[in-house]
């Protein structure tokens, strides 16, 4: 409390490893995909309509740039599998975040899907000013386990009713901080922890006009990039975060949106106890975003998002926007 | 970070009006898939479009390696026919449309949702060709989709 400097000894090396349970679950994600191009599953090759399957979210479930959307992702439909892998950059002033993932789908009803979250989180020296030790150029990696089940409805197909394709869906997710755990131990983060949520999505096909809403049940930080809950308290329970997409078909391959994500704000009041007066303070993240696929196969999508401010103590309160690109595949 | 709110809201207001401009003043109600404004019918050509796109599409779904086994045995003469009633009912142009109903039509050839997929492509590359603008092949689509669920095959009746 107040001017508390907290001497920490060496920094335990809790880098995720290959041995951790999400881990194995990813090389085991990629052992089903890899099996999955043997004849004897069905291929969605030609499956769903273009761009109908949403692009790869940054927690690895189908849907927007940065939220999960009701669809199932890949091309599968009724008696079909889908695979789906990708890969993503997004660039800000003082943080670099790398995704990358694997989705699988079940006949256009479930989806299994893992993405690894690689922060460069350099500006996290700024804390040895308060007796940490971060490493230099330190990273923070965050493992995402989802799962998505279509309860009801096609988004697409749907065309006569105002009904939405609603999918219930969770994310378990596993954050290595390496040195920089010792920070989120201190403002009481925790290094695991399950998001839910139920979205539900609607093509308004005569419009050529997407909207989804999702609502999320979480205590992430940052999406979990800074860990789950604090010790301030009061905020460490999760609470309901609204997010609502819009897209646009301009063509039946080129689509424009817009999303809007909101973020607890766990840490600011834990934050302003430790004299760091809102140094701690999340915003809502946002985005625009084009999204093109010029064949079943691929899609590129670019973005320009804002995350607001990131830690704004250690980044003199910088808002961290800049642009984003994905490429995902799809077989 | 109330900046960014309010550019979202903007930037969501631009992306629907421009989808309502393109929507010709079309009144969005839950359509029962009878009637429309006299416009999309114009915008297909009328008679003569419409004849020529169920030609068009016929002759694709019929030698399309997805879509041809289903119609080994049909006349296509009379599909033709019955194609262009349909698509000048629902483009609201007046006709009649006096084929047999679309369960019927479609009963026991085990016809998947990807198969229905596989059609609505085709219909939007003849569309294509025939150069009708994206936003009335949507409007078209979205009269025609609800029929998935009387042609596609549901778990309870498999295919004889």
């Amino acid at each position: 409390m107040g001017n508390a400097v907290p001497q920490r000894v060496s920094a335990l090396h809790s880098r995720f490893d290959s041995h951790s349970v999400l881990g194995r679950h990813l090389r085991l994600l990629c052992a089903v995909a890899v099996m999955g191009a043997s004849p004897c599953v069905t291929l969605a090759e030609t499956g769903k309509l273009l761009l109908t399957g949403g692009v790869s979210s940054v927690d690895g479930a189908a849907g927007g740039g940065i939220s999960p959307w009701a669809v199932v992702g890949t091309n599968a439909t009724d008696g079909q599998m889908g695979y789906s892998a990708y890969i993503s950059t997004l660039g800000l002033p003082d943080y670099r975040l790398t995704t990358y993932g694997a989705a699988v789908a079940i006949r256009n009803r479930v989806e299994v899907s893992a993405s690894q979250q690689d922060l460069d989180a350099s500006p996290a020296t700024g804390f040895n000013a308060l007796g940490f030790s971060v490493a230099s150029g330190q990273h923070i990696v965050m493992n995402t386990l989802g799962l998505k089940v279509r309860l009801a409805g096609d988004a697409v197909l749907d065309a006569d009713t105002w009904l939405p394709q609603v999918s219930l869906g969770v994310l378990q997710k596993e954050t290595a901080a390496a040195t920089i755990e010792p920070v989120l131990r201190f403002v009481g983060a925790k290094t695991t922890g399950t998001e839910a949520y139920i979205a539900a999505t609607k093509l308004f096909l005569a419009q050529g006009l997407l909207v989804n809403a999702t609502l999320r049940y979480t205590n992430a930080n940052q999406g979990g990039l800074l860990g789950f809950g604090s010790a301030a308290p009061g905020q460490n329970s999760a609470t309901w975060a609204p997010e609502v997409s819009v897209a646009y078909l301009l063509s039946r391959n080129l689509a424009i949106g817009a999303e809007f994500r909101t973020m607890p704000n766990n840490l600011e009041a834990l934050g302003r106890s430790a004299g760091l007066g809102d140094g701690l303070n999340a915003n809502h993240w946002s985005d625009i975003f084009v999204a093109w696929a010029p064949s079943k196969r691929y899609s590129l999508t670019a973005a320009y998002v804002d995350l607001g401010q990131v830690v704004p103590a250690i980044t003199n309160g910088r808002k961290q926007s800049g642009v984003y690109a994905s490429v995902q595949l799809t077989l | 970070m109330r900046l960014t709110t309010l550019r979202f809201t903007t930037l969501t207001a631009l992306i629907l009006s421009a989808s309502m401009l393109t929507a010709h003043g079309q009144t969005q109600t839950p359509p029962d898939a009878v009637s429309a404004p006299a416009s999309l019918y114009d915008a297909f050509g009328q008679q003569e479009g419409i004849r020529r796109l169920a030609d068009n599409f016929v002759q694709r779904v019929s030698t399309d390696t997805r879509t041809a086994p289903f119609f080994k045995e049909s006349n296509l003469k009379r599909v033709r026919e019955k194609i262009a009633e349909q698509l000048c009912v629902v483009t609201g142009g007046g006709c009649v449309y006096t084929g047999d109903s679309m369960v019927e039509v479609h009963k026991g050839q085990g016809i998947q949702v990807a198969d229905f997929n596989a059609v609505v492509e085709i219909l939007q590359d003849a569309m294509t060709q025939q150069g009708i603008a994206f936003q009335d092949q949507n409007k078209l689509l979205a009269k025609l989709a609800p029929m998935y669920r009387d042609m596609v095959e549901s778990p309870k009746t498999p295919a004889r």
